[in-house]
């Protein structure tokens, strides 16, 4: 088993952690976690730029802003999440089916046509990555931005003092 | 010219956030209204005014370009939210959700215009996601629980759709070395018969399907359309999911993944599909928005159907057909709306009879839905008739016949709807009702002129604009 092969299980891992987790904060801890092992994965697959914003945005603004939204809503009372929600083992049952159907298309793929990609290089100076090349996202990526606060702004901060 | 109509919209959400001294607050109420209404006598008029000194798009922001294609969507676009944002005046009271309402219009009108404009494929998933996210806030804005419910379904697909072209993205730029459509349609036909590269596709196209309410990936589109607020609902059914899921699959289709026989058959089959599911549940519905949610899904298999003809008369009728159904479609649900806001009621079991008291209302919405059912002279005969002749050209015969026989359906369950909320006999609690305020009235009416006029200028624009727009493919 190789570094990659191992943070790709690890990654998996958290992965569901964080979506099977049946607390708020479990799960945002569950994400900051995933985006942390993709880090590493881009730095062993020497992609430095990318795994410094993959730690900066993901691992640390989303988590800080999801923190700050579940600070917002209302705790449950204790006891409250088991009375509503059950712990049953049939919501794993699609991740087999998930997992075999995943497993059988990259083989299919992959042995049927073997990948003849493009070479990655160590990518483009930051400022020209991200002022010349891709100043459009940029530019959109400041309006999720705004759309994204906005949201929280809109759908959470009102609902404490209702 | 271009970046004018991303940059706008943006420093219009900075200005409406920079709280202004005294009243002049409750003036910025009208900043939509204004851009929308630019953006309209823009694209009506594009080479005229002092906008085209400001044509630095390409440096100031690349991957931007404008066509006949991207302007006919723009002004569709600058309709709709002009429509929605007069009805949101009319309906939406409270000052705090009035602003809200505001803030998410002019950012969703950045991310509609970047679509449309858009030429990287990683750039429009950017701007696809503005779109989703103001989305997914519009419908739950007055926080209802039917209304969370919209939303969640929406987000739940949305994000499933958002993950199927991520991967399909980031396996295509393998193959290509960069995400721009010029550079990804270069790579996609090398290699045609590449397995992942047919994998990436396909991916992308059920993403896109998601996003577009298409037949079997609808099950988001009825109940965000229904659950949310009037000026939301016209929002979402008249231009969000048209250009979010429709025109980015023209555009791509025709475009980056090219028009192959395979992919015309999934596009023939799926389109086929949704005419007739749609047309079918529309039958069966008993709330107004709810029938005018299902008749939306039947008329967007049209244009798929259409696309699938892989001809360039094919991709003149799909777009044709989209700007017809994002105009009778928003009047429609403006109709929906001036009903429900005059009867309190959406069950079309429990009307009857409002013709005579909503002249306007019922006029406006008889004109639309003889549009949407393809009545010689309005607008969508022509775009039905264009897409029948471009799937007979094409060979593709029994498609041609079932969206016949479709259009069929189509007529039978807006008379229904006509005959249950419009004509028939005044129920006695009903006889207080009223034509709506010229708020609601006057966008339906402006529609209702826009559908007959296209209808007449036929002749002047089938060569003008229709056919120069299908000969891009």
């Amino acid at each position: 088993m190789t570094l990659t092969h191992l943070l790709l299980f690890l990654l998996m891992l958290t992965g569901l952690y964080a979506v099977l987790s049946t607390s708020l904060i479990k799960a945002a801890i569950g994400l900051a976690a995933v985006s942390a092992i993709l880090t590493m994965l881009m730095f062993t697959m020497n992609s430095p730029l990318a795994a410094v914003f993959e730690l900066s945005v993901c691992a640390g603004l989303i988590t800080v802003v999801f923190v700050s939204v579940i600070s917002l809503t209302k705790p449950s009372a204790p006891g409250e999440q088991s009375d509503t929600e059950p712990h049953h083992y049939l919501k794993y049952a699609p991740l087999l089916v998930i997992g075999a159907l995943l497993c059988w298309a990259m083989q299919y793929f992959l042995g049927d046509a073997p990948l003849s990609t493009i070479s990655v290089s160590a990518g483009p100076d930051v400022r020209i990555a991200l002022w010349t090349l891709r100043r459009t996202d940029i530019f959109a990526q400041l309006a999720v931005l705004f759309v994204g606060v906005y949201g929280v702004i809109v759908l959470f901060k009102e609902l404490k003092h209702d | 010219m271009t970046v004018l109509l991303l940059v706008i919209p943006l420093i219009g959400f900075i200005l409406v956030n920079i709280p202004p001294p005294g009243n002049l607050r409750k003036f910025l109420i009208a900043c939509p209204l204004l851009l929308s209404v630019t953006q309209v006598a823009l694209m009506l008029f594009p080479r005229a005014g002092w906008w085209n000194g400001f044509d630095v798009g390409r440096f100031f922001l690349p991957f931007l370009r404008v066509d006949g294609v991207s302007m006919l969507m723009l002004l569709a676009i600058g309709l709709v939210v002009f429509a929605s944002s007069v009805v949101s005046i009319a309906l939406i009271k409270d000052a705090r959700q009035q602003y809200n309402f505001i803030n998410l219009v002019l950012l969703s009108l950045l991310g509609m215009n970047g679509i449309v404009m858009v030429t990287d494929l990683f750039s429009l998933y950017v701007f696809l996601e503005i779109v989703s996210v103001c989305s997914f806030i519009l419908i739950a804005l007055q926080r209802e629980r039917e209304m969370f419910e919209g939303a969640f379904k929406y987000i739940f697909l949305s994000a499933i759709a958002t993950i199927l072209m991520l991967t399909s993205t980031g396996i295509l730029f393998m193959y290509a070395g960069g995400t721009s459509f010029a550079a990804l349609a270069g790579a996609i036909s090398s290699h045609q018969a590449n397995s992942m590269v047919i994998f990436s596709v396909i991916l992308f196209l059920i993403g896109l399907f998601i996003k577009g309410g298409i037949v079997p990936f609808h099950g988001w589109l009825p109940d965000a359309y229904s659950a949310s607020a009037a000026p939301v609902s016209i929002l979402l059914a008249g231009i969000v999911t048209k250009v979010s899921g429709v025109y980015t699959l023209i555009r791509l289709v025709t475009e980056v993944f090219g028009a192959t026989p395979k992919t015309n058959q999934v596009l023939l089959f799926v389109g086929a599909l949704s005419i007739v599911v749609g047309a079918l549940a529309a039958l069966g519905q008993k709330d107004f928005k709810r029938m005018l949610a299902y008749s939306s899904i039947s008329q967007v298999g049209y244009i798929i159907l259409s696309l699938g003809a892989g001809s360039p008369l094919g991709v003149a009728g799909a777009i044709f057909h989209l700007f017809n159904h994002t105009i009778f479609k928003a009047q429609l649900f403006m109709n929906a709306t001036a009903v429900e806001v005059q009867t309190g009621k959406r069950d079309l079991d429990s009307m009857g009879g409002f013709a005579s008291r909503m002249p306007i209302t019922g006029t406006t919405s008889i004109i639309a839905f003889l549009s949407a059912a393809g009545i010689p002279p309005l607008a969508g005969f022509w775009s039905k008739l264009v897409i029948l002749i471009a799937l007979l050209k094409s060979g593709h015969h029994v498609y041609m016949v079932i969206a016949v026989l479709a259009s069929l359906l189509t007529l039978a369950y807006f008379l229904t709807l006509q005959r249950k909320v419009f004509f028939g006999e005044l129920a006695p609690e009903h006889e207080h009702v009223k034509e709506a305020g010229w708020l609601l009235t006057a966008p339906a009416l402006a529609f209702t002129i826009i559908i007959i006029a296209t209808g007449l200028a036929l002749p002047f624009l089938y060569n003008t604009i229709i056919l120069p727009i299908g000969s891009f493919l």
